[in-house]
């Protein structure tokens, strides 16, 4: 099964536990609106390019559409409309007063200058600027995409609308940009794993955590788990990773990989192999760096208590089915790694009500949504006897279903 | 005549309202009726229009719209092609036209006036016999499909009724 068919698979097999028909799944499925534009731009060489931009907007059941804007070659339609759906259920199951979007644009901004990606951006912004807005659907940073970018959609769009900070989330914090957005994702993981251990009468400080992936997500995640007083035994980066069963110093190895140092290089600590890392005997395993990871051949030799994913889909169908059958609870991306789109949404309402909340109110406004969806998803879980990722669905297709129908039809 | 009438005379049983037709039945039909040409956007019939006759569709393409509100946009309720029929109602009863037909593009019709058809049935003409027989053999498929719609949209009331209970009570997060 592709990643694409992933979301449906899952938004299906909560929809059959909840005994949807036909006719309310394809409404609850099916994409709201699809965007698609054409991008001619000069390249720096005075050449022509013309890219295509996407923009997904799935539901708007919950309020304005919310979701990433990833430039990558691959970048369509139907990527887009999959990564949408997964923003509607995520925002829902956060209970963040938003739909779901998602889109892009085929470009590869890795061989592109600063200036291309600034023209591209804004021509883009140009296409679609009736189509988004603080109130119908605001874009966020994703694969290729950062602060600088949405700095761009912002003055691009309030060129033509008047100061609209809240158009997009995911900004420079000079730039109306909210505190905590950076360590967000990492953070709410975290959260998750906190909430999950509380509910089985554990102990963050008796844990031993593994994290495959040391980037934005794995290494504020480690470093937030390290502060508490958590054992983090093993990290991972692209080159591969360390291992030690007494916990690694994470500050020492946050610094050393900040300044470009590779985790295969660094000495005092077993390296271990980026498979391998997976199969580590811990308490919680967190799958953070790319999808698909966990998947048929290597569920069965898993040897953690639980799976939280920092990722997107980093379990594949296959291999959440056996780890559901092995008794290992999975706590599933759309909620574990929800922190990133919680903050976007206190970015916005910062945004829309001109007021600035410190990084403490972030954080603890964070931990208290995190925290409700968690046990959320966990009484559901309980009541219908399902994974943690089938009560996830179930959750946010009841919100998502709830806000359809008391809005009419 | 018309080359598409012409062409009717070679395929005629390719048309559900011609089954058990042989050649001078046929004829004997085509004498009885009224070849009419209609142009695109042409309405061939109106809401409330007295009924003249059945219309055999032998080429083109005919809109039947509804309009349920007045001042609304019309409902369309059929797009048919030829070979088929339309208006057969009027050969049966009295009512009115309860829809508009409209021809959607260039639309050549027969048009089987109800004296005609009545006085045929009057002189034991074994053509008007098939003839009644196919016009019910058309309405019980119309029936039919009528039934089954209905069965699909009452499952989707169903479903929508229940989905709407649930999200209420089970799913009241």
């Amino acid at each position: 099964m592709g990643i694409l068919d992933q979301t449906l698979y899952y938004f299906n097999t909560a929809a059959d536990t909840m005994d949807l028909g036909q006719h309310i799944k394809k409404m609850m499925a099916d994409p709201y609106r699809v965007i698609q534009v054409q991008i001619p731009v000069e390249d720096d060489n005075g050449e022509i390019n013309v890219y295509t931009g996407y923009r997904v907007q799935h539901n708007k059941g919950r309020g304005p559409m919310k979701g990433g804007l990833r430039y990558h070659p691959t970048v369509d339609a139907e990527h887009s409309a999959s990564l949408g759906s997964l923003m509607t259920w995520k925002t829902a199951l956060l209970d963040i007063p938003f739909g779901g979007a998602k889109g892009g644009i085929n470009c590869d901004p890795t061989k592109m200058s600063e200036k291309e990606v600034e023209k591209v951006t804004r021509k883009f912004i140009s296409s679609i600027h009736e189509n988004i807005g603080p109130y119908k659907d605001i874009p966020a940073p994703d694969v290729n995409t950062n602060g600088q970018v949405m700095a761009w959609i912002m003055d691009e769009y309030s060129k033509i609308n008047g100061f609209s900070p809240a158009v997009v989330t995911g900004k420079p914090i000079d730039l109306h940009g909210s505190e905590g957005r950076e360590a967000a994702t990492g953070r709410g993981i975290v959260n998750v794993c906190e909430t999950l251990l509380q509910d089985r009468n554990l102990d963050v400080l008796n844990t031993k955590f593994v994290i495959q992936g040391f980037g934005n997500v794995g290494s504020h995640c480690a470093n937030i788990l390290h502060e508490m007083g958590a054992k983090v035994i093993a990290i991972s980066d692209v080159s591969g990773g360390i291992h030690c069963p007494e916990g690694l110093d994470i500050p020492t190895l946050s610094a050393y990989t900040r300044f470009g140092g590779l985790l295969k290089d660094y000495e005092g600590y077993d390296y271990v192999s980026n498979e391998d890392l997976l199969l580590l005997d811990c308490d919680i395993l967190i799958p953070a760096a790319l999808g698909r990871t966990i998947h048929k051949d290597n569920a069965s030799h898993l040897r953690c208590k639980m799976v939280v994913e920092g990722a997107n889909s980093p379990v594949t169908p296959e291999a959440d089915e056996i780890l559901d059958k092995r008794g290992i609870a999975v706590a599933p991306d759309i909620l574990a790694n929800a922190g990133g789109v919680t903050v976007s949404y206190f970015e916005w309402t910062q945004n829309i009500q001109q007021f600035k909340w410190s990084e403490e109110d972030i954080n603890m406004r964070l931990k208290l949504r995190m925290r409700k969806a968690c046990q959320t998803v966990g009484k559901v879980a309980k009541k219908y006897n399902v994974p943690l990722r089938t009560a996830a669905f179930i959750v946010a297709i009841g919100r998502v279903g709830k806000a359809t129908v008391l809005s009419g039809l | 005549m018309e080359a598409s009438v012409e062409e009717l005379k070679s395929s005629y049983h390719s048309n559900p309202i011609f089954e058990f037709f042989n050649q001078d039945e046929f004829d004997q039909f085509l004498k009885m009726t009224d070849i009419i040409i209609y142009n695109p956007d042409q309405i061939i019939f109106e809401t409330n229009q007295e009924p003249n006759g059945l219309y055999v569709l032998v080429e083109g393409k005919v809109k039947v719209t509804q309009t349920k509100e007045e001042g609304k946009a019309p409902r369309v309720l059929a797009e048919l092609e030829a070979p088929t029929v339309l208006g057969e109602m009027a050969l049966l009863e009295k009512r009115n036209r309860t829809s508009t037909a409209t021809a959607c593009v260039r639309t050549t019709a027969l048009l089987l006036g109800k004296e005609r058809f009545i006085d045929a049935l009057h002189k034991n003409e074994l053509m008007a016999f098939k003839l009644s027989h196919n016009l019910g053999k058309i309405l019980t498929n119309k029936i039919v499909a009528m039934n089954k719609h209905m069965m699909e949209m009452k499952q989707s009331f169903k479903e929508f009724s229940n989905f709407k209970n649930s999200l209420f009570s089970d799913w009241n997060f």
